[in-house]
């Protein structure tokens, strides 16, 4: 149980990574183009789209880890004035709810890539790629999401970081 | 309904769930209540990846990618360093220079949140640590942000300018005075607001020293908006070339990027842009249903539909724009309003440019109301330490600032208009 | 109230519809004359209706862009959707044959093949993925604006860096020598404008719409290529319609489409109007050099073949017939 619990840890963080490491690429292509097109006169027909996709995947590939670290806002408005017990069912539920959310997300976008897989659904560029792939970001994004709540089910924390309005 | 969507939002917010889940969760419901049960959940992915699937949007992490590597290399803290240098004998001296930053980066970026990110990242830390009070600062920081919309470039206006055939050229030139006086009012309210701190003045030599510091820092902006206006690159691009420029001053100049420092600045624009990028699939996926079940449209249409006078519907048309700028980000106002409010304003004999300056300020609201407020949001995604509670205090008085100039531009519509007949 | 007097109309015109709430949407601004057209398809089936049955409509893209139009269509999430033959072809490739450049020559030729053979084919590579066409909503032809030099042949797009949307147009792009850039499109006014790019591609209606008069100097009138919107409906919300209301639809939709299709050509022609008296320097592409133009233009006719299988030959091959 342990040993799993870590490993999903560890499996979050490594995605964050990953997404960090798009957006890296994101600025490579990007600047690639700039050099190619304006001091070259030779524009890509790549690093537009390749771009807009390796955003979309760090977003969903970094948002459990802003889970786990309390990156996401929340409002603190109520939560920083009822006591102990009454904060730590509000996190349960939160969890809950966000897990409810999560579940959704997955479920359903593993249906949607296999209906774009289906029709072949192809990018609108010279490119043409299969748009499957880059809608796959959603549902494994939604995986990492469900495991993230989990683990903060499990935790059974609340947010410490926050102030009072 | 809207009871249902107003009280479902509030209460997620208000037992802590994030901003982005409470978003797409009531989303869900109501699509789940409202139109046609589970079913209407085919539609969550599609919005999701629709929401994001936007060149411009590649833009926004790279930003905050970039003055995540101002801030650690130190490049942030010399210009700051230098501002004071020149500034810190006024009241309020570095509040001001802050409002002059977000006004040079609205002018290359055309964007309120990349202009937000990226100058108070670096503003932010060191304002609060000479003494600036840190809710006085978050307010100027989301403020000053949202001028990115109306001094030109400006998304928006092209926006508008697409949905009634008006001259985007126009719009711009409509959009600088009223941009200068924003800005203007925006300094001397926080030179006021912050005028019990001012230093004595620097000698000329610190002064030349502190500019000499910062001179690397300084070239960033240069390069910048000079590759923005000769066409080298676009705005969304000028983020790229930000981030590389960063990159080199920080490697080659400053020589304090380490492999530690790396993967700590990776962590953050993670966090941050996922947080960012997060709540914006969120408001889409409840634009989405709201708009589905007409409610947006409703109000405009209620709000407009009544025979009072052409100065009564305008007032009502402002606090319906206020009332939906809380909620929706501001492309989808944009698209579901303009085409009604349009012939609506044209037929009372109102000018469709300066409506269009009227349309852009209440867009500038709508980025700092909350709940959803991107301006807010960013802002509060720069620093643990900072609550939204605060933030919005701090951007109060900068709102009524916003709303007397609205009422201002009524009585004097040339304050847009002067311009624009000399165009063409 | 309401609902009883909606009855005694129905029953007073003599035909009675099942109450139908029809969620339409589409992506273009409220002055285009398509969207004309869609505001009097609405007005004309919720009148002949009687108000039985309901049309909600969603223009300028506030529900959906076009990117993600058909994904919803297909799956229920809306009734009807109108979206450009572009979009079209990444699920269906023979609807790219709008792309294919000079396969029309003009107007009348456009109609008479809709209602064709050809229409058919495309209906039926439609229907294939789920979705009924009710209507063929003619843009208008595509043509080339620039900020650098007048483009008198294909020679002169050598260098050249123009803003492109879809595969085949960019393809197009590529075959007269000059390079496709992909930007968002809120960028490309200011793109234009400071030279990022030299050129855009688009229709007269469009370019009036979005000023390009004032960040370019130079229009190629060479109609390239016809921008075709399609109206489609949720293939299996439709057989579940009456067969008055589906009638009705289809009636409806088949008026509108002729009415388009003539507005389209008037708008054409007064929006080009309007960039010469802007000051916009035209050249018109004279009918005898047409061909050059064409010849240069055949490696995106391979292409389009490739892609687009035994449908897309035979809708090439009809075309080349007329
Ligand atoms: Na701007
Ligand atoms: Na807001």
């Amino acid at each position: 149980m342990n040993t799993l619990y870590k490993f999903s840890d560890l499996l979050i963080k490594y995605a964050a990574y990953l997404a960090g490491i798009l957006i890296f690429a994101t600025t490579l292509m990007t600047f690639y183009e700039v050099l190619s097109r304006s001091f070259f006169g030779m524009p890509t027909a790549w690093a537009t789209e390749l771009s807009t996709y390796a955003i979309i995947g760090s977003c969903f590939l970094g948002t459990a880890y802003a889970v786990r670290t309390y990156a996401h806002i929340t409002v603190d408005l109520l939560v920083n004035r009822v006591n102990n017990v009454t904060r730590k069912v509000f996190a349960y539920i939160c969890n809950a709810l966000g897990l409810l959310f999560s579940v959704i997300l997955t479920g359903y976008g593993f249906s949607h890539i296999s209906l774009t897989f289906e029709l072949g659904t192809t990018s609108t560029s010279l490119l043409r790629i299969p748009m499957y792939l880059p809608e796959l970001f959603i549902p494994i994004g939604g995986v990492l999401l469900i495991i993230a709540f989990i683990l903060q089910l499990v935790d059974g924390d609340v947010h410490k970081g926050g102030d009072s309005l | 309904m809207n009871l249902f969507f107003a009280g479902g939002l509030a209460t997620f917010l208000l037992i802590g769930l994030p901003v982005a889940f409470s978003l797409g969760l009531l989303a869900v419901l109501g699509m789940y209540l409202f139109n046609g049960g589970s079913v209407a959940f085919d539609q969550v992915p599609i919005i999701a990846y629709s929401a994001l699937d936007d060149f411009t949007l590649t833009a926004l992490p790279m930003y905050v990618l970039m003055s995540q590597i101002l801030v650690v290399s130190g490049v942030g803290r010399d210009l700051y360093e230098m501002a004071s240098k020149w500034f810190r004998h006024f009241p309020g001296g570095l509040a001001i220079a802050t409002v002059f930053c977000c006004t040079i980066f609205s002018a290359i970026s055309g964007s309120s949140v990349a202009t937000a990110v990226t100058v108070g990242v670096v503003a932010l830390p060191e304002m609060v640590q000479r003494g600036y009070k840190r809710r006085y600062v978050l307010g100027l920081l989301a403020a000053g942000g949202t001028l990115g919309i109306l001094i030109p470039p400006s998304v928006p206006m092209i926006i508008y300018g697409s949905l009634t055939g008006e001259s985007v050229g126009q719009l711009f030139i409509a959009g600088v005075v009223p941009g200068i006086i924003l800005t203007l009012s925006f300094m001397i309210f926080a030179s006021i607001q912050m005028r019990h701190i001012k230093e004595k003045p620097a000698t000329w030599n610190e002064r030349w020293e502190a500019s000499k510091k910062a001179i690397w820092g300084l070239l960033l902006p240069v390069a910048i908006i000079g590759g923005i206006y000769s066409g080298i690159f676009t705005p969304t691009e000028a983020a790229a070339v930000g981030v590389v420029l960063s990159f080199l001053i920080a490697i080659l100049v400053y020589r304090n990027l380490t492999f530690m420092n790396l993967k700590k600045i990776i962590l953050t624009t993670v966090n941050t842009s996922a947080m960012i990028l997060f709540i914006i699939i969120g408001a889409k996926l409840l634009g989405f249903i709201l708009t589905m079940l007409q409610i947006p449209q409703q109000i405009t249409e209620a709000a407009t539909g009544t025979d009072v006078s052409p100065w009564v519907i305008l007032i009502v048309i402002n606090l319906v724009l206020l009332g939906l700028g809380m909620f929706l980000e501001t492309v989808s106002i944009l698209v579901i309003t303009v085409p009604m409010l349009y012939p609506i304003i044209t037929a009372l004999g109102f000018d469709p440019i300066w409506f269009a300056i009227i349309m852009v300020i209440n867009m500038e609201l709508a980025l700092i109301t909350p709940p959803v407020g991107l301006n807010l949001f960013v802002l509060k995604g720069l620093d643990n330490k900072n609550s939204l509670g605060e933030i919005v205090k701090g951007v109060i008085p900068y709102a009524l600032i916003m709303v007397l100039f609205i009422i201002l531009m009524c009585f004097f519509p040339q304050i847009a208009t002067y311009f624009v007949g000399d165009v063409q | 109230s309401n609902d009883d007097g909606a009855t005694e109309n129905a029953e007073a015109s003599g035909e009675e519809y099942e109450p139908a709430t029809i969620r339409l949407a589409y992506n273009l601004p409220p002055d285009h004359h398509i969207s004309h057209g869609i505001e009097q398809f609405v007005q004309k089936i919720e009148e002949e209706s009687n108000g039985q049955i309901e049309m909600q409509v969603f223009a300028n893209g506030q529900l959906l862009s076009d990117k993600d139009m058909n994904q919803s269509l297909l799956t229920g999430g809306i009734e009807m959707g109108m979206n450009s033959s572009t979009i079209w072809s990444s699920t269906v490739p023979a609807m790219g044959i709008f792309d294919v450049p000079y396969v029309f020559e003009d107007y009348e030729e456009v109609g008479e093949s809709l209602n064709g053979e050809f229409g058919d084919i495309l209906r039926s590579e439609m229907e294939d993925v789920g979705v009924k066409v009710l209507m063929f909503g003619d843009y208008g032809f595509g043509q080339f604006a620039n900020n650098q030099r007048p483009l008198e042949s294909p020679e002169d797009f050598a260098g050249m860096k123009i803003r492109s949307v879809g595969t085949l147009p960019s393809e197009l792009i590529q075959a007269y020598g000059a390079s496709p850039v992909f930007m968002g499109g809120g960028e490309v006014y200011m793109g234009l404008q400071r030279e990022t790019v030299d050129g855009a591609t688009s229709g007269t209606t469009a370019m009036v719409q979005r000023s390009y008069d004032e960040v370019t100097d130079y229009l190629t009138v060479n109609n390239y290529a016809y921008f075709e919107f399609i109206l489609g409906v949720n293939q299996e919300y439709w057989d579940d319609l009456p067969e008055n209301t589906q009638t009705l639809i289809e009636e409806t939709a088949n008026e509108t489409e002729e009415w388009i299709r003539h507005q389209t050509k008037l708008e054409d022609e007064e929006t080009l109007q309007v960039l010469k008296d802007r000051g916009m320097e035209v050249y018109e592409v004279p009918a005898d050099e047409l061909d050059v133009w064409k010849e240069a233009a055949m490696p995106v006719w391979r292409t389009f073949e490739d892609e687009a299988g035994e449908a897309g030959e035979k809708l090439l091959d009809i075309a080349e017939e007329e």
